[in-house]
């Protein structure tokens, strides 16, 4: 695209007669860069006469008159384009080339695990090698004394871990949610008949983490219909890869788990899918992408080329076209290790529940990336409600600083989803609204909670 | 009468090894499927439901896989999928 026109503000024009959709014109099209260093030569063009003209008409009107031809062989009289453009280039490669990214076998990792087979990571230049992690306190320890780059984590995780709950204070950032939707409530098959969640009193749940959408969604689910938590129930945290192996075993009698836990408990004959997470709440995040601070700032292209290579990932995912190819992609031993039609029930929303009946719900799982701020908010007043953390919070900040939505933004746009502009929104969880500029009164609000 | 002895204590461990096998095998052995289902949720079900296979590996099964562990005891298929020679030799590392 011309340079007159071109900033980042209007990067992708809503007025575009391009086929793609991104340029200004077809002419602009032919003209734009191809290729990565194209790009980068483009960038320090686009500075170095931004510099020389920062008054923007003055500029567009010189481009105009003179050509951008003419403009960039007269300024390349004085200054020296190219060898910028290459410094500009070597500055933009990652740091380090070789990482370590741990990762749990369950679906809400897709982007992360399907980027390796798929990929994305080498076509960003980045070796980075997916390493399969016992269960989430292992995922946290190796990730907190730098074993692994970045992880998987659960979206509270990053959270609990900025504040020093259950772990040293770190500061950490989650620039992308891995999946939304995506879990259930799953009992024993021989609690078929207790569909009620009211004859559910005394039963024993396991749960992936204490950190966990999952803990907060089974506690909202089961206060919601009237039981106490931590007085009628038991919750207990099992590690995915253990729990279907607890409920055959009749140590639990239900969980609330990813998938394909899920899925691999109903395929084994040994339980019933009883509510799909997003019968609690539709589009809820669940898993996340998670950097420490410390890393994103001492490593930024890494950490750019790492997240652009999940978010690309996590946009292919998003279509229900490509989910039977990276079912097969990521069911081999090295990844999940799954039996291929467990994932793809999972992946493609077409699924046997354990009592008989084949059930479509496409969006039974999906992927979309940017980290709202309200759910960051919402967390932590689940959080406060069942005494995970005690006394004053500031919602707003914590969220802001670890749920990072800068970079996610362009990325995601550069990836060919829609970013939002807002970073916060309110929703619904169960039929009740959350209001995130109200945090402390939806706390206040819940007849079923921990005293403060 | 040494030879006697540590041949009668052979047989022993022999049989009582044998006796284990055949209990193992059939405690694991298919029972034929339990309940009719419909084929198209049939089709994405697992054997133990389909066909009553056992859900623990009878002494066949166990076996087999064994063997070609041992057959093959070097291959590398990614981080996460190595053979045995590598997590064995794991407790052997000295640095």
């Amino acid at each position: 695209m011309s340079l007159q026109n071109s900033s980042p503000a209007n990067l992708a024009p809503s007025s575009s007669s391009c086929g793609c959709g991104q340029h200004c014109s077809e002419a602009d099209r032919d003209e734009a860069p191809k290729g990565e260093e194209q790009r980068l030569t483009r960038v320090v063009e686009l500075a170095v006469v931004r510099a020389i003209f920062p008054h923007d008409p003055t500029r567009r009107a010189f481009l105009r008159k003179v050509g951008t031809g003419t403009a960039l062989a007269a300024i390349s009289q004085f200054f020296p384009l190219n060898s910028a453009s290459e410094v500009f280039a070597q500055t933009a490669m990652p740091e380090k080339k070789d990482l370590k990214v741990g990762f749990i076998p369950i679906t809400c990792a897709t982007p992360i695990i399907m980027a390796h087979p798929m990929g994305f990571y080498s076509k960003h230049k980045i070796n980075v090698e997916v390493v399969k992690t016992a269960g989430w306190a292992v995922i946290r320890d190796k990730t907190l004394n730098k074993e692994y780059d970045a992880a998987h984590m659960l979206s509270p995780m990053p959270i609990a871990i900025t504040l020093g709950v259950g772990s040293n204070s770190i500061p950490y950032t989650m620039p992308a949610v891995e999946n939304i939707n995506g879990q259930a409530i799953t009992l024993s098959i021989k609690h078929k008949d207790k569909i009620d969640p009211k004859a559910w009193k005394g039963f024993k749940f396991a749960v992936p983490f204490d950190f966990s959408m999952h803990n907060y969604l089974l506690r909202y689910f089961l206060a919601e219909h009237g039981l106490d938590p931590d007085t009628d129930v038991q919750i207990r945290a099992i590690p995915p890869p253990e729990m279907v192996a607890n409920l055959r075993a009749d140590n639990i009698d239900g969980f609330l788990a990813p998938d394909p836990v899920n899925q691999r408990a109903v395929y084994d004959g040994v339980a019933f899918i009883h509510t799909l997470s997003k019968e609690i709440w539709d589009r809820h995040p669940c898993c996340a992408f998670a950097a420490s601070k410390e890393f994103v700032t001492t490593n930024p292209n890494t950490y750019a080329a790492l997240l652009k290579a999940i978010i690309e990932a996590t946009a292919f995912a998003a279509k229900a076209e490509n989910r039977k190819q990276i079912a097969e992609a990521i069911a081999p031993t090295n990844y999940l290790n799954q039996p291929v039609t467990v994932v793809e029930q999972v992946l493609t929303g077409t699924f046997a529940d354990g009592l008989g009946n084949v059930r479509r719900v496409p969006d039974r799982i999906d992927f979309d990336p940017f980290p709202w701020e309200s759910f960051a908010v919402w967390i932590m007043t689940q959080m406060k409600r069942w005494g995970q953390i005690k006394g004053e919070l500031d919602y707003s900040a914590i969220a802001k600083q670890v749920f990072l939505a800068t970079d996610t933004t362009r990325l995601m746009e550069e990836a060919g989803l829609k970013a939002p502009k807002a970073t916060s929104r309110s929703f619904a969880v169960m039929g009740k609204e959350f209001d995130p500029a109200k945090p402390e009164e939806y706390v206040a609000s819940f007849a079923i909670k921990r005293a403060s | 009468m040494q030879l006697a002895l540590a041949l009668r204590a052979a047989m022993i461990s022999l049989i009582l090894f044998v006796v284990l096998i055949a209990v193992w095998h059939i405690g694991t052995r298919p029972i034929g499927p339990t309940i009719k289902l419909d084929p198209e949720y049939a089709k994405l079900m697992g054997s133990t439901v389909t066909q009553g296979k056992s859900a623990m590996p009878g002494p066949g099964d166990v076996g087999a896989k064994i063997w070609q562990h041992l057959q093959d005891p070097f291959y590398d298929r990614g981080t996460n999928e190595r053979a045995l020679a590598f997590s064995s030799s794991i407790p052997l590392r000295v640095c």
